[in-house]
């Protein structure tokens, strides 16, 4: 087998999401979702309960008033939102480990998840424009191939990263001359192996690589890569590979970015990530983020 | 002691035994100022470069901002007795992504607004190590004002 093969042979045999974080995802594939259905299965788990509950009322969403129940969080903020925030509790867990080929002490991948996800909430909430919490989902799950990479494997990252920073070549690229594949693919194969929607994949897939994501998944990609690139300017949770990624001018052009856009949804993104980041105890900008 | 400077916010220190560390400089710019003859020193982690982009929340935090932030730092540090004249200023950070054409320079135009600020001030930069692609960690310690920048897992002194 080649080394590529040994690789996504190893991210199908990743051990599976618990059944409850697949109920809730499956969720995310059915737009008309009632609200019952989504209450009755975030209460049944207590802990799940508990983190929706804080990130309702984190500045992000919370209004005047607290939040009290997941039947009033419905009801305030939407089914649509409380979905996004269930997916959240659910999957973040998976990146909570150390990635040690990237140089991420353990939190770092669940902080760039976070503030990725974050910052894709709040570039929506800029544009005003609908995105779905499929995309959302992704924003969360993007990078989830480092933990296969550098955690499972162990891939030796020093001639990827010296083809990167030397050559000045996309950290992905470099990934994909030196193991014959790349973090999103890994990801995406992982998260296919799972069972997820077809978006979530092919959003993961293109992170890096937008314009080459079959059309009917290219916006999602588009606005994760975007929300991507955003979130590491802020470097929070970042590894051994940076900012080192290009930016897709077509993805750039489709929703509009221009660097007051850029600025103004750090600043907001900034502002809320830390209630985010408190709700899965991980803490910005604090020692075992540091890289 | 190790005292964290999280991002847009800045600390001072005359005390000897401290290290002042700020985490995760990306496109953020760091400054570090340290007068040798007293042993004060101060460090702050500005997220964008000007302030005008949301006077309200600059008036609550300058920190955040590198046109307000930066005058804050040096205004704190000689609050604690700081002699301009010896400041010695050392920068770190204002990473950009790979490529880039133009529109997520938010670390390039932090390092031009920093250079304006300390030039109006007559300040000079002694080191830095910015602008590239990668994450930066940034230490000084208040004994010596030794200024250690860590990334991609090594340190090195600047």
């Amino acid at each position: 087998m080649s080394s590529k093969e040994i690789i996504l042979e190893k991210a199908r045999s990743v051990a599976a999401l618990p059944i409850q974080t697949l109920e809730i995802i499956d969720l995310v594939q059915n737009p008309d979702v009632a609200m019952s259905q989504l209450q009755e299965l975030i209460e049944r788990d207590p802990g799940m309960t508990s983190n929706v509950l804080r990130m309702a009322n984190s500045s992000s969403f919370r209004g005047v008033y607290e939040i009290g129940s997941i039947r009033e969080a419905l009801v305030r903020l939407g089914t649509k939102t409380v979905l996004e925030l269930a997916v959240a509790s659910a999957v973040a867990p998976v990146a909570r480990q150390p990635v040690a080929g990237y140089d991420m002490p353990a939190g770092d991948l669940l902080t760039h998840s976070v503030v990725t996800a974050t910052t894709a909430n709040e570039l929506a909430k800029h544009l005003k424009i609908d995105v779905n919490p499929r995309v959302f989902t992704a924003a969360l799950l993007h990078d989830i191939g480092k933990t296969v990479l550098g955690t499972f494997i162990q891939v030796n990252p020093r001639p990827i990263i010296d083809l990167a920073f030397v050559e000045h070549i996309p950290f992905d690229e470099a990934e994909l001359k030196v193991l014959g594949t790349n973090h999103p693919e890994v990801g995406a194969v992982l998260l296919e192996s799972w069972g997820l929607p077809k978006t979530i994949v092919n959003a993961v897939a293109f992170h890096h690589k937008p314009d080459f994501c079959p059309e009917s998944d290219r916006s999602a990609a588009e606005f994760v890569h975007v929300a991507d690139i955003l979130g590491r300017l802020c470097g929070l949770g970042v590894g051994v590979d940076g900012l080192n990624y290009t930016a897709s001018p077509e993805a750039v052009h489709h929703f509009r970015i221009t660097t007051h856009v850029a600025e103004e949804v750090t600043a907001k993104m900034i502002d809320t990530v830390s209630d985010m980041l408190g709700v899965f105890d991980v803490q910005a900008g604090s020692e075992s983020h540091g890289n | 002691m190790n005292h964290t400077v999280g991002i847009s916010e800045m600390k001072v220190s005359n005390n000897p035994e401290d290290v002042l560390v700020t985490y995760s400089l990306g496109s953020c710019v760091g400054l570090t100022l340290y007068d040798p003859v007293i042993r004060v020193g101060g460090m702050i982690h500005c997220m964008l470069p000007l302030s005008r982009l949301d006077p309200a929340k600059a008036q609550m935090n300058p920190c955040m901002f590198t046109d307000t932030g930066i005058p804050t730092l040096i205004q704190a540090v000689l609050n604690m007795g700081a002699n301009k004249k010896r400041l010695i200023a050392k920068v770190a950070g204002a990473a950009s992504p790979l490529d880039d054409n133009g529109i997520f320079k938010i670390g390039e135009r932090n390092y031009t607004v920093l250079r304006k600020v300390l030039w109006k001030n007559d300040i000079l930069i002694a080191a830095e190590d910015v602008g590239g692609t990668v994450a930066r960690t940034l230490f000084l310690y208040l004994d010596t004002g030794k200024t250690v920048i860590r990334s991609g897992g090594k340190d090195r002194e600047i």
